[in-house]
């Protein structure tokens, strides 16, 4: 039997019936369909979150942080439980600075402290809202050609005197001013005294910085002072005697490592921690988050293929159906030379049919849908919301288009076995005089 | 030509055991047009399915043209049916869905005759039984003579040597009935087929050139 003339005939008996052939055919829809959206959906929002965070963050940097046993490493779980935990855990300081520095690939490793928890409030009372509290910091120093600086917006952001602030583009936009607005301005800083002021360490007086430069750059932290000022409020804070004091028994709280090239961070951030410290990558980071990316079109495509078991079901239920009101039919067939082989390639054939009918709908509304829903959120809810450059949420592809159909085709095929199997044995006297 | 020998067949038929064949041998000579008559239940429809290659015997032989068809499997029976045998049966067994045309290409199609070539054979062949002019028509626009003769049509197109046909008269009327009976003869008579004919009408029985007799399983 030729392929076309079994096609042909498949198409003819499912005609038939079309009401029955949709029906079917309409549980295997749902379930591919779900498949088929919920993945482009979260293809298209692994994308979108991913290029937000390339985007905006500093891919080629790393932070090396001291090893502390008992702190958990969210971003690389793996990279401590590895090591020894008796080890004697290493201070960061000028001797760690100039050892990561000899690291091929490394531009230039600089000491970080971060400021948390503190209240801005501008001297200015002609600023209308010239307050913002509980917000984070850093203290570094910065260059001009360091690569995490985006574009120095206003002022000189090199050798901070202590009483000197940096502010950051994003806390322009927490204030609400413009970096020519700021700069020169005077900033009262009140650092927070702990939850509830439960906390041992000594309250620092509120203190008078002058904003010298505004900066973007490739950190969340809001404002920069020098790396000298912010130790020594680190060491009166916690009691220490001054700046070496601090260092030499606390030493710095994280180091910031530029590399020269994004792809060879990972190796970097590993030869560090050969050197017996912490190092945390954004790259490292996006692995889990691209873990998780991975295990989500996972459970999806359990979620569809339960809809789609039960369309399967659907499909035995009407090619059983099927065979029993062609019984005659697959009489006269036989009687006139087909073999058993014939018949079950026609049922066969008729079943895949009836799943690559549903897979089709799936793949073709799925994609109306993802157009329409792109169209909708692209050029109305996003815009509207001030959320711009985002130009497709749903990614599929054309594997995903082909898997699907070839899903569903399988799914026909293994639910048409036992009806075909059932035609193809049918005694052709019996089946003759079948009414 | 079709020579078969002791054939023996029973049915259970409601904790009944029926003799369909008991012990049945004879002999048909090529181009013969033999008619079967006998009560229902006699066993000429069994002995048609037989030699017809739809249905096993428990023992004996059935020799079609020197080859001992009860020793085929099913593949090579089907393949028999197709390419020596032609059924025609009393309720036509016409696909519904199909047209008068693509009824009568159905034995070609599992011969894998290609479709222009089924297409031409399938048309010569219900020009010959006069319904040239019914090729688009689906059975249920065809009255019963010219669904009996779309069947012979159908039975013919792989020039098969032997002709089954159970009561192919049965459900029409005498003048459809003249009309297929006429066919049936020119069949026999210009293609030298054998053709078997299981009947209850005596005006068939008595113009064919020989009358079996069935009863109980029996030749009688």
């Amino acid at each position: 039997m030729r392929f076309r003339d079994l096609t042909k005939s498949s198409f003819t008996s499912l005609r038939r019936n079309k009401v029955r052939t949709f029906l079917t055919s309409f549980a295997i829809f749902i379930g591919v369909f779900v498949i088929v959206f919920l993945i482009s959906l979260s293809n298209g929002a692994q994308k979108i979150i991913l290029s937000q965070i390339t985007d905006n963050f500093d891919v080629s940097g790393i932070i090396v942080l001291k090893k502390d046993s008992l702190s958990f490493n969210f971003f690389n779980p793996q990279a401590e439980a590895s090591e020894d935990d008796s080890e004697e855990v290493k201070l960061l300081d000028n001797e760690t600075i100039e050892d990561i520095e000899t690291i091929d690939g490394v531009l230039s490793a600089k000491p970080v402290s971060a400021l948390n928890g503190y209240d801005l409030e501008f001297e200015d009372k002609d600023f209308e809202d010239r307050t913002v509290k509980g917000i984070n910091g850093v203290g570094w120093d910065l260059n001009n050609e360091d690569s995490i600086v985006n574009e120095i917006l206003a002022g000189n952001i090199e050798d901070l005197e202590t009483n000197e602030i940096l502010l950051t583009k994003r806390s322009l936009d927490a204030f609400g001013l413009t970096a020519s607005e700021v700069l020169n301005k005077n900033v009262i800083i009140n650092e927070g005294n702990g939850f509830f002021g439960l906390s041992s360490v000594k309250p620092l007086p509120s203190e008078t910085y002058t904003v010298v430069g505004v900066v973007d750059y490739g950190d969340d932290g809001l404002f920069i002072l020098s790396l000298e000022e912010s130790i020594l409020r680190q060491a009166e804070k916690n009691r220490y005697d001054g700046f070496n004091d601090y260092l030499d028994n606390v030493g710095y709280q994280s180091i910031y490592v530029a590399t020269n090239e994004a792809a060879s961070v990972k190796d970097i951030a590993s030869e560090i921690r050969v050197l017996g410290y912490d190092a945390q990558t954004l790259e490292e980071a996006l692995e889990l988050f691209n873990t998780f990316f991975n295990i989500i079109p996972i459970i999806f495509t359990m979620i569809g293929s339960i809809a789609v078991f039960v369309g399967s079901i659907g499909i035995v239920n009407t090619m059983v159906m099927s065979v029993i009101e062609r019984t005659k039919e697959i009489g006269v067939m036989k009687a006139v030379g087909a073999k058993n082989r014939n018949i079950l390639a026609l049922f066969i054939t008729e079943s895949a049919l009836i799943g690559l009918i549903g897979g089709i709908f799936a793949v073709v509304i799925s994609y109306i849908l993802m157009l329409g829903i792109d169209r909708l959120l692209t050029e109305k809810v996003l815009p509207d919301l001030g959320i711009e450059n985002i130009s497709n949420i749903f990614l599929t592809s054309i594997e995903l288009v082909l898997v699907a159909l070839f899903f569903s085709t399988l799914i026909g095929i293994l639910a048409g076995i036992y009806p075909a199997l059932r035609a193809a044995r049918l005694d052709p006297v019996k089946a003759l005089r079948y009414e | 030509m079709i020579n078969v020998k002791n054939l023996k067949k029973t049915y259970r038929l409601g904790g009944e055991v029926i003799r369909a064949l008991d012990n049945v041998s004879l002999e048909i000579m090529e181009g013969e047009m033999v008619a079967i008559v006998g009560p229902s239940g006699s066993g000429k429809s069994t002995l048609m399915h037989v030699v017809g290659g739809l249905d096993r015997v428990e023992s004996g032989e059935i020799r079609v043209n020197g080859r001992d068809i009860s020793l085929l499997n099913s593949n090579e029976l089907a393949n028999y049916r197709n390419k020596e045998i032609g059924f025609i049966f009393q309720t036509f067994n016409l696909q519904a869905q199909l047209t008068a045309l693509e009824n009568v290409e159905l034995p070609m199609i599992f011969s894998n005759v290609k479709a222009s070539t089924r297409k031409r054979i399938a048309s010569e062949a219900l020009e010959k039984v006069g319904l040239k002019d019914r090729l688009k028509h689906k059975p249920g626009e065809l009255s019963g003579g010219q669904r009996q003769r779309v069947s012979i049509a159908r039975s013919i197109v792989n020039n098969p040597s032997i002709i089954l046909a159970d009561e192919p008269t049965g459900n029409l009327d005498s003048k459809s009935g003249d009309t297929i009976l006429k066919l049936l003869k020119d069949i026999n008579h210009d293609n030298k087929v054998t053709i078997l004919i299981v009947t209850h009408d005596e005006d068939i029985a008595s113009s064919c050139s020989r009358i079996i007799k069935f009863k109980d399983g029996k030749i009688i």
